[in-house]
């Protein structure tokens, strides 16, 4: 499966990644959410899409990455919904022969969702209280 | 004309509602927008949110149409 795929469900049970036998480097990254952010203990997190051009600006960056990288597959999964500490939240995925093209074709590809494809965090502090996050001042260096 | 107004994230909160129908002689999201954020008070400013036109990434000035689908994005704040 390639593409870019929106998703309710954990992302480990998305099927294994399909590439050719010519490719020798799988890059993958896994964005968790994680227990704390900015000094605050996080609780959970719940995650809201524009779906349409959610998918529409993810598969963009897919396509993208494959002009300026040589990959031979690309995939990009982000979470929307309710999440806990310790879930992954966003799995990219890029192969290609050599791994200097797929590690940065993954970063990039990283960088590039968390920046354009619109989709919101609200974080639920343990105190109770909660805040949708804005992007900071550079943008795309968070985890 | 009328059109259709989409928001998300705070902006949803803030409005109270994810759509709504509007009759408006505004010709493009920024005319909207000053519309709206007069009568929602919205929290954010036009340097913090995007507009999209029928899903589609538009600039402020983007002519509407009757009918069109306008939304209000606030930055994407994923991963």
């Amino acid at each position: 499966m390639d593409g870019f795929l929106l998703v309710e469900t954990a992302l480990e049970e998305l099927p294994p990644l399909e590439a050719p036998d010519s490719c020798g480097a799988v890059v993958e990254f896994r964005g968790r959410v994680r227990n704390h952010n900015a000094g605050r203990p996080v609780r959970a997190l719940h995650y809201s899409a524009y779906p349409g051009l959610a998918r529409t600006e993810g598969t963009r960056i897919l396509t993208e990455a494959r002009e300026r990288f040589s990959l031979d597959a690309a995939r990009a999964a982000h979470r929307i919904g309710e999440l806990e500490i310790g879930d992954t939240v966003l799995l990219v995925q890029a192969a290609s022969s050599r791994r200097e093209e797929s590690f940065a074709a993954c970063r990039w590809i990283v960088d590039q969702i968390k920046t354009r494809v619109p989709i919101w965090k609200k974080e639920h502090y343990t105190d109770g209280s909660s805040a949708w996050l804005m992007p900071p001042p550079g943008d795309g260096k968070d985890p | 004309m009328r059109i259709r107004v989409l928001y998300f994230a705070q902006l949803q909160e803030e409005a109270r509602r994810g759509e709504e129908s509007i009759e408006t002689d505004a010709a493009t999201p920024r005319d909207v927008w000053t519309e709206l954020r007069a009568r929602y008070n919205f929290s954010l400013g036009t340097h913090q949110v995007l507009p999209a036109v029928d899903e589609e990434f538009r600039d402020w000035d983007h002519p509407l149409r009757p009918g069109s689908a306008l939304a209000f994005l606030p930055l994407p704040g994923g991963g």
